[in-house]
């Protein structure tokens, strides 16, 4: 008993200090994002995104940016340390830009210390920056939520409607995994306005191409199964009509004979027709006519991407990966080497399920 | 390291108070108080009459005693019982049992013939307060009256909900000064024997000079403690009391006491108010829920607060996280001494309010809920986002319907408040760890406390986080270990569905 307590007060006594250092909410200098700008060879701009807080509840937080030049993104997050009177944390970081000059030389170095962070979070938002990240952090866009929280919004709706979902998993994914390559959202600032304008393909982790936002969402029909999202079919040169996509799903199928190894691709797209020119779309005649149309012009445009992908020796589709699901024993080196030559099929299918309120 | 310690035996030490030896000596003790009155019935009467005056009802020593006393003729003791109209009348000869009576407010009645026996006759008097509406566990519906401070009183109100013979009650007097009457009620046949006996073995176990409530019994019979929580439900509603019984729980009713002490009991029948067996099961069951989660949001809330803003601030949801900064922005204190200053002022009001009479109470509340409240905020000391989770707390901690529960509920906020600034979310769960094991460990008249969760007792359920309908409580409680298990007989399930058209 006696010795028990003595224990327990030298313990008290010794320990009293291994307490773990606390972050005081409003004593630390939260980054709300950070972006990486091409310098020179050698170094590069970080760019942390950070808001102050005013008391009160009425204000917006403002707006700070700090910024830094250095070699290292651990360097130059001790420089820009230099400079805030608070230390800054980044728990908190919901977006991670990198300028697309700098996408051009490679982005794993920036990967990689995002990933050994324990402190970050799996799920935040990556994207590349037309021009610099500083110009879209550091921009004042005018609206009732603070830019940071603007930004992640717009990175996810964008996920929801248009690009394929990314954020730090399944980049590290894409990334590690055999079969499959990386590809980011590309954000540009207009005026008073940021933009998606585009996908990012990377062929290991260098920026090879680039596709519009039309094409991206041709990109995320074949890559993932999603719900929302408007295509415009051309009927005839003249006529055009705008399908909201209900609900689209792509399923491979991949098989290996003695003539070599086949990939079908079949999407099957249930649309409402949202959007009409002079095409009467009660009779069944003309919807038929609307998804021969659509299920040409899709197949066409898929059948192009993954032309292109193939002629850039790039995966973003994540064939490879796969194949390695369905043929057993695939071998990987021979896969690499014969994925340009592989005759890949798209077949899609079209069904209008409505044309909303009409007579 | 906190095992009971055992108790020194009392022998060598002299608590009772002195006993007379002798009559004579009894009756010049009592002549020191001048409530006591001793005159010869009439001059050449051999018959004496002793009486304290503050303990007899005056009209019936007067017309019913003392009248017939005085018609009567007769020389012996014996003879002049047959005369007075009062039951219960005795011939005591021993010194201890005529102190008893004397003090019990009996008229004694002593001859000259033979000075060593008396003849007691009973007249006490005792006010008391007409049955109320129960105040501390009131409810809207069922029935309106609840215990008084006399045991006779209550006794007659669960005699009257249970009239049946089987209802056993004992009685043992506690206190060396106070002699307080203690009944221990139970349905033979039905309560498990070993907890009666339990629990009248602790009672005749106890040593104290006065009992003066019976939340005394409770404290001293618990089978922890030193523990915060209560191991017996104590109620001061009759119905509650006589459906403890049909349980087969033991019932211990304490003279001068309106509240009864109900056992064994569990951890979650404190949070089961009786008018949830008034109202529908699933509306009860929804109640009964949300009091559970009201008693781990009080437990809980300004905790998981300090944790979060001193450690976690990742956690935080983006849109609460400006409100969050900018009420703390500017604030001197550190979180861990804003949320216990406010945790004590609201304490503190607690405690105010609750010494005060009502109507002084209710002003304090405002004072201290309005007045300071917004002044702390405005004057950047608090921020409101504290205040508004600890005035949260409070309220939740109020939804128990057991108050010394909520007691208790009052007191564990603090070590999980301290815990939290410690290690953060880490400290939490490790103090909700230190909390379960001690539950855990609890029993109430050595019955499981967490009972049906553990000791895992799948039935109970059925009237423990939710209330089922009566139809499917055909079943006493299994951790009760009643002797009847079943207490009607259950639904046959293959009943037919009654068609309009039969």
């Amino acid at each position: 008993m006696k010795s028990k307590l003595i224990l327990l007060g030298v313990c008290l006594f010794c320990l009293a200090g291994c307490t773990p250092k606390t972050k005081v909410i409003e004593e630390i200098q939260l980054v709300q994002a950070l972006g990486y700008d091409y310098v020179n060879d050698e170094e590069f701009l970080g760019v942390a995104g950070t808001q102050i807080t005013r008391p009160g509840e009425e204000t917006l937080p403002e707006n700070e940016i700090f910024t830094a030049t250095g070699k290292t993104s651990r360097m130059i997050r001790k420089k820009i340390q230099t400079e805030s009177s608070k230390t800054l944390v980044e728990g908190r970081i919901g977006l991670l830009l990198m300028n697309k000059e700098l996408a051009e030389q490679g982005i794993y170095h920036f990967i990689n210390t995002f990933e050994r962070d324990s402190m970050i979070g799996r799920d935040i938002h990556l994207a590349i920056a037309e021009e610099t990240s500083l110009e879209i952090l550091s921009g004042d866009y005018n609206l009732d939520i603070t830019v940071f929280e603007y930004l992640n919004e717009l990175m996810e709706e964008s996920n929801k409607e248009i690009l394929p979902e990314t954020n730090l998993h399944t980049v590290l994914y894409q990334y590690y995994g055999d079969g499959m390559d990386l590809f980011l959202p590309v954000m540009d600032k207009k005026k008073d306005r940021v933009f998606v304008i585009g996908l990012a393909l990377f062929n290991d982790d260098v920026l090879v191409h680039q596709l519009n936002v039309r094409e991206a969402s041709i990109f995320k029909l074949l890559y993932e199964r999603f719900r929302g999202g408007y295509y415009i079919i051309e009927v005839d040169p003249d006529t055009h009509v705008s399908v909201e996509s209900v609900n689209a799903s792509p399923t491979y199928k991949i098989y290996e004979d003695h003539t070599g190894i086949h990939v079908g691709i079949q999407v099957e797209v249930k649309g409402l027709v949202s959007e009409k020119e002079q095409i009467d779309t009660s009779k069944e005649r003309n919807i038929q006519k609307i998804q021969k149309a659509g299920i040409r012009e899709f197949e066409e445009k898929m059948t192009a991407l993954i032309t292109t992908f193939q002629e850039l020796g790039i995966d973003p589709l994540g064939i490879g990966d796969r194949a390695r699901s369905q043929i057993r024993h695939l071998n990987f080196k021979e896969w690499e080497r014969l994925y340009p030559h592989i005759p890949i099929d798209v077949d899609v299918t079209l069904e209008i399920i409505g044309s909303g309120i009409t007579e | 390291m906190f095992k009971r310690r055992k108790q020194k035996p009392l022998e060598n030490i002299q608590t009772k108070s002195e006993t007379p030896k002798s009559l004579e000596a009894l009756l010049e003790t009592c002549q020191k108080s001048v409530d006591f009155h001793s005159f010869k019935l009439t001059e050449d009467s051999p018959y004496h009459v002793y009486y304290i005056e503050t303990l007899v009802k005056p009209e019936l020593v007067h017309d019913d005693i003392l009248l017939y006393l005085k018609k009567s003729e007769n020389t012996t003791l014996l003879d002049l019982k047959k005369d007075v109209p009062v039951g219960d009348t005795k011939i005591l000869s021993g010194v201890p049992e005529i102190e008893e009576a004397l003090m019990l407010g009996h008229v004694l009645v002593r001859s000259e013939v033979n000075p060593n026996e008396v003849l007691s006759i009973p007249a006490l008097f005792s006010e008391t307060r007409s049955i109320s509406a129960p105040e501390v566990e009131f409810s809207v519906v069922g029935p309106k009256d609840a215990f008084v401070e006399p045991l006779n009183l209550n006794l007659n109100l669960i005699r009257r909900r249970l009239p049946i013979s089987t209802l056993i009650v004992d009685e043992i007097k506690v206190g060396d000064l106070s002699h307080t009457r203690i009944a221990i009620l139970h349905i033979k046949g039905i309560a498990d024997t070993a907890n009666v006996h339990t629990a009248i073995q602790r009672i005749r176990d106890i040593q104290y000079d006065q009992i003066a409530d019976s939340s005394f019994i409770a404290q001293m019979i618990s089978d922890h403690s030193s523990s915060p929580f209560p191991q017996l439900i104590d109620t001061e509603r009759p119905d509650r009391v006589s459906s403890a019984l049909a349980e087969g729980k033991v019932v211990i009713i304490v003279d001068g006491s309106p509240q009864v002490l109900t056992g064994p009991t569990t951890l979650i029948e404190f949070f089961s108010a009786f008018e949830d067996y008034f109202i529908a099961w699933p509306l009860a069951s929804i109640f009964r829920l949300i009091r559970l989660v009201a008693v781990l949001f009080s437990t809980l809330s300004t905790a998981l607060y300090v944790s979060v803003v001193t450690y976690h601030y990742e956690m935080i949801p983006s849109r609460l996280l400006d409100t969050l900064v900018s009420s703390r922005i500017g604030i001197p204190l550190p979180p861990i001494v804003e949320a216990i200053v406010l945790e004590l002022v609201i304490e503190l009001l607690r405690e105010a309010g609750a010494r005060l009479p009502t109507k002084i109470g209710q002003t304090i509340g405002i004072v201290g809920g309005i007045v300071i409240g917004t002044a702390a905020v405005e004057a950047g000391l608090t921020s409101n986002v504290l205040l508004i989770v600890v005035a949260l707390t409070a309220l939740a901690s109020f939804t128990t319907p057991v108050y010394q529960m909520s007691n208790a509920i009052r007191l564990i906020r603090f070590p999980f408040i301290l815990f939290a600034q410690w290690l953060g979310f880490l400290g939490v769960s490790i103090c909700f760890a230190f909390l379960l094991s001690h539950l855990l460990k609890l029993t109430s008249l050595g019955r499981p406390y967490l009972s049906p969760i553990y000791p895992l007792r799948a039935t109970d359920f059925k009237d423990a986080f939710f209330r089922l309908p009566f139809n499917l409580q055909w079943q006493r409680p299994i951790s009760v270990r009643s002797q009847q298990t079943t207490r009607s007989k259950p639904h046959d399930k293959r009943k037919k569905r009654r068609d309009i058209e039969e």
